[in-house]
């Protein structure tokens, strides 16, 4: 261990003094954060957790909270938008501020080419102890997360009919009634994909073949099919699944009983940011207890601990979970591309 | 001196000014043209990272059976689509220029709105009416009892159908144009020597049209070849690739800009080879009957199978036309579409939203008219001053500078993406997601159809009267502003219109080169799909038709008056 030397010691004792000032300094900078944003007039949010309604409408209610600040949206799929973003970085034309995927292993291969600013959010002291390892302290952060479940048509279907595992879906039964996203677009079913080569090797996929799912490309699409009555069953997110419901659409909601796949949805500030104040503010919006409201309303579970429940979910201590790392998700989820495109094309 | 001037060599535009004139549209052409395609092919025989020459791109983009499969898939719907749309058109086009089919004009209009539709858009709506379980024709057909639907679209064969529904218009366009040139006298003597209408249709009037309607199979074949919306609709669902839907891959992670371009050279190459197979079927004046002289053209009676005849023209027209809008009438204006037809579930809030709510949507509808207008105005420019130079022989070496401006005819709309993209996507132009790239793509896209319709408007102005300028003293300038000008008004109204329309509403080149920012309609629809969000998906797509409408109406009156004043005036 190196001797403290004379400015570390004051470094370090000057730091104990701040301590009890932060929570206000924290506000007179947020303030000051605030008003850089403003002259910004706005920043461009990537975003892939969430679907496009619900992305407009969280940029919205940001905008009221801090009115001159516009959020423009750009909601796509989490590989479709990391395709954009890289894009953007290869023609340095940068035009994304904050990026918010559904495929983490995003993340540290943006830190790698040093796309993502420094930035530590003040807000990000209040994300729920389970997650705050998944980010990366100074770069990105988990800011929602949700979990990949067995959707069904709740009019078609009593619920002791649905599938209640994952290998369910294999039932010939299902055969031209199940849909499924894309891996190469959607990051949270690229996650679901993986886990489920985990659990039952590839075979489960040319199984699911045989099943003829409908394939979409957003992990949003099931839902629509369900709605139409178009298929029966299929995957995508519990999120998804609650929101539709909640409009009045006939959408059942199953936890699987070999395990609900859990799946984090990190955002980061662009190193080369167009409107770097703008682009902080909102990332710090984002791990709010004001964007935590909002987020549940939706049905999306924010990285706050202090969080409300998302209403008519399960809590999470009793739902079998299936983790995976970033690690493994960098190296699986573009091999299970792959694989997908060779099963299904 | 007339001769003078034929001979391309007028000693008075010999001067700096006219090298300058010629340098500066040549500088364009170069620009808009040769350098995209010529970035394209150096692209596709270069190492990415050492720019080394070498063919590993083209290994890279063929040497796996996927890829190779997604180019027979397109070659094979290429061929059935046109097999399709030989069916759909040869009979109605029979039945409007030969026989006394009732009905006509509304065949006609109907054609019109069946070609006007943008394929993308008319494939939402069979969506919607033959997904395989909630679609409407499967709802009404498993009334019967059945338990699985009557069609899938979501199938080689669904796709077929949806794209020969919507491009069938070309080869009716095609042989209805010919076969109003045929004579009734070869008909007669058919009939004479006891063949009945029929046989006649079948062994005379039709083989006299051939070279039309090859020239017609042609283009269709071309057009579906390079159409990429309907593709990504129904055949990423249906598990099979064609080309433009694999060329998209190739912009996935990791994005390999130079296998895209390797693998889209074959379809340049293929168009290329077709469309000089066409040029020299439609070029052959073989066919006497054709000569367009003389001969009585009477129609056929075809006494009760004219209802037959016609039953076959409505019958299609309803599913190119009336049975999709209603289907995508009756999303756009539902809350949920599953639901069906009810008054609770009927609303305007998708357009609503669309309009004043959803920021990027609204956004789209002003980048699609606003690059749609200023495409049309640089595809205009550049053509009339092309078309004034090549009609008029003003300088050495015009005809290249025609040649060229027909060039992007035969680069599919993809291919052209791909190759702006790899030209002027990167430093040092930069001109990645701005809307520049769009523009200058979309006005060469379409520079070819501005071309042709400008320089027939100039070829029809007789030179004197800018010779009377010019003899009273005034510049070859004020020759153009106040004679000619005023006089082409109207054409170049026209031929302004013909540009914009297509540009509001095209989709493969704006796949590739469009921002954050500069999204288009086109593009925001294909966004929404993503999603399924097939309400607000409908009404963004009326949003698009209607107001198309409008400006072609606006702009109608606009014309018909200036033509009148016009009249007036002389």
């Amino acid at each position: 261990m190196p001797a403290p030397t004379r400015r570390s010691v004051t470094a370090g004792l000057g730091a104990l003094a701040v301590a009890p000032l932060l929570p206000r300094l924290a506000k007179a900078e947020q303030a000051t954060l605030a008003e850089a944003a403003r002259k910004e007039g706005g920043l461009t949010w990537y975003v892939a957790q969430v679907d496009g309604e619900t992305a407009e409408n969280m940029a919205r209610a940001f905008t009221q909270q801090f009115p001159g600040v516009k959020v423009s949206v750009m909601r796509t799929t989490g590989q479709v938008a990391y395709e954009r973003l890289t894009q953007d970085l290869r023609n340095n034309a940068p035009q994304c501020d904050v990026f918010s995927t559904t495929d983490i292993a995003h993340m540290p291969a943006l830190m790698k080419r040093n796309a993502l600013a420094r930035y530590a959010p003040e807000n990000a002291q209040a994300i729920a102890p389970a997650l705050k390892g998944l980010g990366e302290e100074g770069f990105y952060y988990p800011t929602t997360y949700t979990l990949f479940v067995i959707l069904y048509n709740s009019q078609k279907l009593k619920p002791e009919e649905a599938p209640r595992a994952w290998t369910d879906l294999l039932d010939p039964k299902w055969k031209g009634r199940v849909a499924v996203a894309h891996p190469g677009f959607s990051g949270y079913m690229g996650v679901w994909t993986l886990a489920m080569r985990d659990l039952y090797k590839w075979d489960y996929f040319d199984k699911l073949a045989r099943n003829n799912p409908r394939i979409g490309r957003s992990a949003v699409d099931p839902v629509t099919l369900l709605n139409a009555g178009e298929v029966l069953v299929g995957a995508s997110t519990v999120s998804n699944g609650l929101l539709s419901a909640s409009k009045g659409n006939p959408i059942g909601v199953q936890y699987p009983t070999d395990g609900s796949v859990v799946c984090i949805g990190p955002s980061g500030v662009l190193a080369n940011a167009p409107h770097p104040n703008a682009a902080r503010l909102f990332a710090n919006w984002l791990l709010s207890p004001e964007f935590a409201r909002i987020a549940t309303r939706y049905y999306v579970f924010p990285a706050r601990a202090d969080s409300p429940a998302v209403p008519g979910a399960k809590p999470l201590d009793s739902v079998k979970l299936i983790r995976l790392t970033t690690a493994q998700i960098g190296k699986g989820v573009p091999e299970v591309i792959e694989q997908w495109r060779d099963t299904f094309s | 001196m007339a001769r003078h001037v034929q001979l391309g060599l007028p000693a008075r535009w010999s001067t700096p000014a006219g090298g300058l004139a010629l340098l500066a549209i040549a500088a364009v052409l170069l620009f808009l043209v040769v350098n995209p395609l010529a970035r394209l092919v150096a692209v596709s025989l270069q190492d990415p990272e050492t720019g080394a020459f070498t063919f590993a791109n083209y290994l890279a983009a063929y040497g796996r059976p996927r890829y190779v499969q997604a180019l027979w898939n397109s070659l094979a719907l290429g061929g059935v689509v046109t097999l399709l749309c030989l069916g759909f058109a040869l009979p109605v086009a029979w039945g409007v220029a030969r026989t006394d089919m009732p009905g006509k004009a509304l065949v006609r209009v109907a054609v019109l709105g069946a070609f006007a539709t943008p394929p993308y858009l008319g494939a939402i709506g069979w969506i919607l009416l033959a997904g395989p379980n909630a679609g409407w024709l499967n709802r009404v057909w498993s009334l019967t009892g059945a338990r699985a639907g009557l069609f899938n679209i979501y199938s080689f064969g669904g796709l077929a159908f949806i794209i020969a529904i919507y491009s069938f218009s070309y080869l009716f366009i095609f042989t209805t144009a010919a076969l109003e040139l045929v004579s009734s006298e070869m008909e007669d003597a058919a009939n004479i020597l006891g063949a009945g209408p029929l046989r006649t249709a079948l062994r005379v009037t039709l083989p006299l049209a051939l070279p039309a309607i090859a020239g017609g199979a042609i283009v269709t074949f071309l057009e579906t070849i390079a159409l990429f919306g309907s593709p990504a609709l129904i055949a990423i669902p249906a598990r099979f690739n064609v080309v433009t839907t694999q060329l998209l891959q190739f912009f996935a992670m990791p994005i390999r800009v130079e296998v895209a371009a390797a693998y889209a050279i074959p379809l340049l190459l293929i168009t290329l080879a077709l469309f000089g197979v066409q040029r020299w079927l439609i070029g052959r004046r073989g066919f006497v009957a054709l000569t367009g002289k003389g001969g009585e053209r009477r129609l056929i009676a075809l006494g009760p199978w004219r209802w037959v005849l016609f039953g076959y023209a409505a019958l299609l027209l309803c599913l190119s036309v009336v049975l999709p809008y209603a289907a995508l009438a009756q999303a756009a204006l539902a809350r949920a579409w599953g639901r069906g037809f009810s008054l609770s579930n009927l609303t305007l809030d998708n357009f609503r939203y669309l309009l004043f709510v959803h920021d990027t949507a609204a956004r789209s509808v002003v980048n699609s008219f606003t690059f749609a207008a200023a495409a049309a105005s640089i595809a205009l420019l550049l053509a009339l001053a092309v078309g004034y130079i090549v009609a008029r022989r003003l300088l050495p070496f015009a005809p290249v500078l025609g040649f060229v401006s027909m060039a992007p005819f035969v680069i599919p709309g993809i291919v052209l993406a791909i190759a702006f993209y790899a030209a002027y996507a990167p430093p040092p132009l930069s001109l990645y997601g701005t809307p520049l790239i769009l523009i200058l793509a979309f006005a060469t896209r379409f520079l070819p159809v501005g071309y042709a319709n400008t320089s027939a408007a100039i070829r029809a102005i007789n030179p004197e009267m800018e010779e009377a300028v010019r003899i009273l003293g005034g510049g070859r300038l004020v020759a153009i502003r106040r004679v000619l000008a005023p006089l082409m008004r109207r054409g170049l109204a026209g031929a302004w219109l013909l540009v914009f329309i297509p540009a509001t509403r095209e989709l493969s080149t704006a796949m590739f080169l469009y921002g954050p920012k500069t999204r288009t309609m086109s593009v925001m629809l294909m966004d929404m799909s993503e999603e399924g969000n097939f309400e607000q998906l409908a009404a963004l797509g009326f949003i698009l038709l209607i107001a198309t409408l409008v400006i072609v109406a606006s702009a109608w009156p606009l014309i018909g008056r200036d033509f009148m004043r016009r009249r007036e005036g002389a």
